[in-house]
């Protein structure tokens, strides 16, 4: 009985505290339930938009502006940079178009439009061992971001913002200035195209996967002469250096046998051009949609049998900030060529961490030819390799 | 040694019911601390969001006039590099089909992500949402209870009436949570498609951080705005959001002061019970040769495991209680003010600590008192509870005469000079202790003056029943005294409630006279102004009698700025002024007279209290013809802000600051006109246009009081809790006391006591022991309350509230102190009632 009082106690203290608060209504889920930027932009849908199906004769200088019937587009710089002094930088500017649906908006506000732009800087302090990055975003609104084509009377420019690679010569692409960042993280460069354009795949028409649409339009200029300034928090260096730009253009995604790629762009000491890409497979193993060319220096261009370009992975790097394990280093033997060159990262650490994250670094290569030692530098990207990574749009090549 | 805590802890196992009782009494003085404290913590973090999601994270606004600004000024700002961290926003009005206006906002969901995180349903954190805004024509998002109210839903169509004509918009998502009521939010391109302005945004919202680095990026940034575009701080309108939920806040803390007071009387209440029923334990342990020390260290000891186990289920109870108070806390600032999006208790470790110190910490001292009392007796007399009660009655004078300290210090602490609250704070904690020490003394009065009007021969069950409290006095008070402290914090809470909201009842009866009011609609009200012909247009309606203009803005004065409301209006209506100090007629003519020197204002009371501005006083300004001085002619009561502010002659205004434009009008209506009629035609001269809304100034009376209700509802939960609580004390107390006495009922009962009489006896002293308890809490109550309304209102919110006492509220008071005595005697009653004498008395 004493027993049950204090039961009774407890009862009468659970009943009163049931009778006075009611239940809280299931909590409101919030924070992440978003996905990647990729997921969003409905990756594999690409109903309405232009289709790349087969080759077509590109046509310049109007194709190097945007065709925003596409879904995605982007210019891409990449290069390696000295100082006088001899301190090496690796610089990266990407200007990324997205169409967040196809056709054209309604109307004619400023800020109607589906356009969206997206631009990364990245530097990479070799002597410092510093990688550093910016990320901006924004739609077209009343022209804050776009791109144009060079026409007879005004030059090239692609911006977001005041970030921009202007050319400086009404009609052509080149000369063109890069000019993006701030004190803290900024370049400052002109460029020279030493090589005409390399129209890659099938006169521009580059094949990612078997059905029809999976494919780009694509070129690129595989070497800049490059001169200018890099500001690093709050320094400024005068750099000299070779750069490599693509331009490239789809509706399409990656097959979805498909994870991600390995792009390879290395500039030789003895004046050739090496490209090479594979994109990898779900189960590991490279898909056969796998290309190499090689420039010589005069600009001529040789497409290399992919089944005879073999790379190895020669080592590893866990990136402490995503936890994604990135391969860093490798053996490309290019037996056309009868080549084997070392390639490895500059700086280990090139993570990019944005809306979507990837690896883009600068490289050193040094390797075997049929005519002595080899050496050079270039620019590797590796995309699909997170656990997550959606292998959409921003793995699909470039 | 270790036999002794043996036997101390074996003599809470072979006495469940007593050692339940304990526990129970330490964990609900903790549960109630924590839960208070958690719910407080997590409404301050609430209230912090909920001020991010009203003012975003922006820190700076670019603004220009009533024109707006051109998106080229973007684009080149944008093209130099200049905006950072910006986002355009444009707003403009839309009717909806009942012909009320709502704010259409148009916003870039990619460049405001960081400016909105908690408008999750529009940031880049979903991106499908904000990718569907920016590309599906004309989608729209309603917060949820608008939609609810218009009947639309997700993927339904809605009727707007926007400049460009009526369109249907498409409802793609109605958020519950990130959404402001009232506002509907759409695609900053769609935005300038239904508004008809392609090419133009109202303002950009930055984030500009904090120190060298951010002046520099706003000193570029203002040398590149052209004339008539300004960058202003969004400081002052998070300033104004928190003042709003001051009070609310305010209240919180005094509630969490309440409730650790009736946290450490309920453990003092067990603890101190615990001991003293085994003095005769103690005693005999003395007699076999306990030392005193080793009696000492074994009580200590036992009070820290009791304490323990205690404070740990204490520590659980009061997460549970916390959640659902957290849920009420969040539901209130959601109904209220903004949608809040945490419902979850924010876990500091503070509540905590204070929970687990609480528990142990008084749980020790409660024990210690008592322990070293009967360490200290010889061991034959500890044994007897007499000599404990003669001695603890020789205690009462100085008791009392402690109490009188304490009042009097809380008294020297309200003379504290400089109007802090602390001090005032302080003398509220002085009051209650002094009310708790002067019960032992009142009780014994009471039981005298009681026993004293009883016929001399007679009621001799009943002189039984009342010796019997005074016989247990050391514990009988302590009882008494916390429920009288609990009841009486009741009371205090109701009665400044009851009290505050009656005062903003008659403040808003006296100055919302008019009968429509025309103001801005929506958010980001600042500076929007009227169009200057609307008041004559309205005017010429049927049915409006007359208008008052008013003009409102921040004036700088040499101690900051303050707003300051230009009045156009009628003699008649000089009323609405709700006067304290100065003649109304002297003040009226002083006020309408703009070519008088000194020129003449009315100052509200928070501003008079916070610089000693009397009636008659000068008080300078920075007017448009620079620093120049005016009289004070009188000084009126205004609790819609805590700021102050100064009310002005529109004809004086005009003649200093040379601004004619006008923020509201206010319609006053013939005798007879109709209402809905004036209304309706003065929402047609409106038009979809003008981002104004006319609404009845009844709804706005209507509204303000449900502001008011909703932000005290949680108070008046708390204040239940607190009272649920301390009865469940008091019931384990009082039971655990009755149930100690079978002895001396069995005494009575061998004496010829009927078991009828036994339950009277046992009722009548709980009953006695309980009303004496709500009485003694009524003056108490009433005093924690004046001590609330006038003085700390006063000094945190600059009001002189108007005290008024609620009959309810008493009612409340003596009905639980009552019910909870009944209560505590029933099951001893019953049980002893029944018991056999000769098993009593046989004792263990």
């Amino acid at each position: 009985m004493r027993r049950l009082v204090a039961i009774l106690a407890l009862l009468i203290a659970g009943a009163l505290a049931a009778w006075l608060w009611p239940r809280a209504q299931g909590s409101a889920g919030n924070g992440d339930a978003g996905g990647s930027l990729v997921d969003a932009l409905g990756a594999g849908q690409s109903a309405g938009y232009r289709v790349v199906t087969g080759p077509r004769r590109l046509v310049f200088p109007r194709d190097d502006g945007p065709h925003p019937g596409y879904r995605d587009e982007w210019w891409y710089f990449t290069g390696n940079l000295e100082t006088a002094a001899g301190r090496h930088f690796g610089f990266e500017l990407t200007f990324f178009r997205v169409a967040l649906a196809p056709g054209k908006a309604r109307g004619t506000a400023d800020w109607s439009g589906h356009q969206v732009y997206m631009a990364h800087l990245a530097i990479t302090d070799v002597r410092d061992d510093r990688f550093r990055y910016r990320e901006r975003v924004s739609r077209t609104g009343p022209g804050i971001a776009g791109a144009r084509a060079p026409t007879a009377k005004r030059p090239f420019r692609v911006w977001l913002h005041d970030w921009s690679a202007t050319g400086k010569r009404p009609g052509r692409l080149f000369p063109l200035t890069l000019s993006a960042g701030s004190d803290a993280l900024g370049v400052q460069l002109n460029l020279h195209s030493e090589k005409p354009p390399v129209l890659q795949g099938d006169h521009g028409y580059s094949r990612k996967g078997p059905a029809p649409g999976e494919a780009s339009y694509y070129y690129s200029f595989t070497r800049l002469a490059t001169r200018g300034r890099l500001r690093i928090g709050g320094r400024t260096f005068r750099v000299t250096g070779t750069s490599w730009m693509d331009h490239e253009w789809s509706s399409s995604v990656l097959d979805h046998s498909q994870v991600g790629w390995d792009w390879f762009a290395l500039h030789l000491d003895d004046g050739r051009d090496l490209m090479f890409y594979r994109l990898r497979r779900r189960d590991g193993q490279p898909s056969r949609y796998t290309y190499a060319i090689v420039v010589d220096p005069r600009g001529r261009v040789r497409h290399l049998d992919a089944a005879r370009v073999h790379l190895e992975v020669t080592g590893h790097w866990q990136s402490p900030h995503s936890g994604t394990d990135y391969p860093s280093g490798w053996r490309l033997t290019l037996r056309p060529l009868g080549l084997t060159l070392r390639v490895r990262p500059m700086i280990r650490d090139q993570e990019l961490r944005g809306i979507v994250n990837y690896w883009e670094g600068a490289v050193d290569v040094s390797g075997q030819g049929r005519h002595g030692t080899v050496r050079g530098q270039g620019y590797v990207e590796l995309t699909g390799y997170g656990r997550n990574t959606d292998a959409g749009a921003g793995g699909s090549g470039r | 040694m270790r036999y002794v805590l043996l036997a101390g802890l074996r003599y809470l196992l072979r006495h469940p019911t007593l050692a339940v009782l304990s526990l129970l009494g330490v964990a609900l003085g903790v549960a109630v601390v924590v839960a208070v404290d958690l719910a407080n913590a997590s409404a301050t973090r609430a209230f912090h969001l909920t001020m991010e999601g009203v003012v975003g994270r922006a820190t700076h606004q670019i603004v220009a006039g009533p024109g707006g600004i051109p998106d080229r000024l973007y684009r080149e700002l944008a093209g130099r590099g200049l905006l950072p961290v910006a986002t355009p926003v444009l707003e403009g009005t839309a009717g909806l089909p009942d012909g009320e206006n709502v704010r259409l906002v148009g916003i870039d969901p990619i460049s405001a992500a960081p400016f909105r995180p908690r408008l999750q349903a529009v940031s880049v954190n979903d991106l499908r949402a904000a990718v569907r805004l920016m590309t599906e024509p004309d989608g729209v998002l309603i917060d949820e209870q608008d939609a609810a109210a218009l009947g639309a839903r997700p993927g339904s169509r809605l009727r707007l009436t926007v400049s460009s004509g009526a369109v249907a918009v498409h409802v793609l998502a109605t958020p519950a949570h990130g959404a402001t009521p009232g506002v509907v939010i759409t695609d900053i391109g769609t935005a300038q498609q239904l508004l008809h302005e392609p090419h133009r945004i109202s303002e950009i919202d930055l984030i500009v951080p904090a120190g060298p680095a951010g002046r520099v990026v706003l000193a570029r940034l203002s040398s590149a705005l052209p004339p008539g575009v300004v960058i202003r701080a969004v400081g002052t309108r998070a300033r104004t959001m928190h003042e709003a939920t001051r009070a609310f806040r305010v209240n919180l803390g005094a509630l969490s002061l309440l409730a650790l007071l009736i946290g450490v009387f309920l453990i003092y209440n067990t603890m101190t019970f615990s001991v003293v029923r085994r003095r005769e334990l103690f005693g005999i342990l003395r007699g076999v040769g306990v030392s005193r020390a080793q009696l000492f260290l074994a009580v200590t000891l036992e009070a820290l495991i009791i304490g323990a186990v205690a404070t740990a289920v204490g520590i659980a109870l009061g997460v549970g209680l916390a959640q659902h108070l957290v849920h009420l806390v969040t539901r209130t600032i959601n109904d209220v003010y903004f949608a809040v999006q945490v419902r979850t208790l924010v876990p500091g470790p503070g509540p905590f600590a204070k929970g687990a110190a609480l528990g142990l910490g008084a749980t020790v001292l409660a024990a210690l008192a008592p322990a070293v009392e009967a360490a200290y007796v010889r061991p034959r007399a500890a044994m007897l509870r007499s000599g404990l009660e003669r001695r603890g009655r020789a205690f009462i004078p100085w008791l009392a005469l402690a109490g009188i300290g304490a009042a009097l210090a809380g008294g020297g602490l309200l003379l504290v000079p400089g109007g802090a609250v602390a001090p005032a704070y302080a003398a509220l904690v002085c009051l209650v202790a002094a009310v708790a020490l002067w019960i032992p003394g009142l009780t014994l009065i009471a039981v005298r003056g009681v026993t004293r009007l009883l016929p001399p021969s007679r009621a001799v069950v009943v002189r039984i029943a009342l010796r019997g409290i005074t016989a247990g006095l050391s514990r009988t008070s302590v009882a008494i005294a916390a429920l009288a402290v609990a009841l009486a914090a009741t009371v205090a809470v109701g009665t400044m409630i009851g009290s505050v909201r009656h005062g903003v009842e008659q403040w808003l009866d006296q100055a919302l006279q008019a009968d429509i009011f025309v103001g801005p609609a929506g958010s980001r009200t600042e500076g929007r102004t009227l169009p200057p012909d609307l008041p004559a247009r309205v005017e010429r309606v049927p049915g409006v009698a007359r208008v008052t203009r008013g003009r409102h803005v921040g004036v700088d004065t040499p101690f900051g700025v303050v707003p300051l409301v230009a009045y156009g209006m009628h003699r008649r209506d000089f009323g609405t002024f709700p006067l304290i100090a100065g003649r109304s007629g002297q003040a009226w003519r002083a006020f309408a007279d703009a070519g008088r020197t000194p020129p003449a204002v009315l100052i509200s009371e928070s501003l008079a209290r916070l610089h000693d501005l009397h009636p008659g006083d000068a008080i300078r300004l920075y007017t448009g013809r620079g620093l120049r001085e005016f009289e004070i002619a009188g000084v009126f009561r205004y609790f819609g802000s805590t700021r102050g502010r100064i009310a002005i002659s529109r004809q004086t205004y005009l003649r200093y600051w040379q601004d004619p434009r006008l923020s509201w009008i206010a319609v006053f209506l013939s005798p007879g006109a109709s209402p809905p009629r004036v209304l309706r035609s003065i929402r047609r001269l409106l038009g979809p246009r003008i981002p104004f809304t006319a609404r009845p100034t009844r709804s706005v009376r209507e509204y303000t009081m449900a502001v008011f209700d909703q932000t005290f509802a949680v108070t008046a939960v708390l204040r239940l809790l607190t009272l649920i609580i301390s009865i469940m004390g008091m019931i384990s107390a009082l039971m655990a006391l009755e149930l100690e006495r079978a002895r001396t009922f069995g005494v009575f009962r061998a004496l010829g006591m009927t078991p009828r009489q036994t339950v009277a006896v046992v009722l009548g002293q709980t009953a006695f022991m309980g009303g004496l308890a709500g009485v003694l809490s009524l003056p108490a109550g009433l005093a924690f309350a004046a001590l609330i309304v006038r003085v700390v209102n006063e000094r945190v919110f600059g009001w002189l509230m108007p005290f008024r006492l609620d009959a309810g509220v008493v009612w409340q008071a003596l009905a639980a102190a009552v019910a909870a005595a009944l209560l505590a005697g029933v099951y001893p009653a019953w049980r002893l009632g029944r018991m056999r004498a000769a098993r009593a008395l046989r004792e263990e």
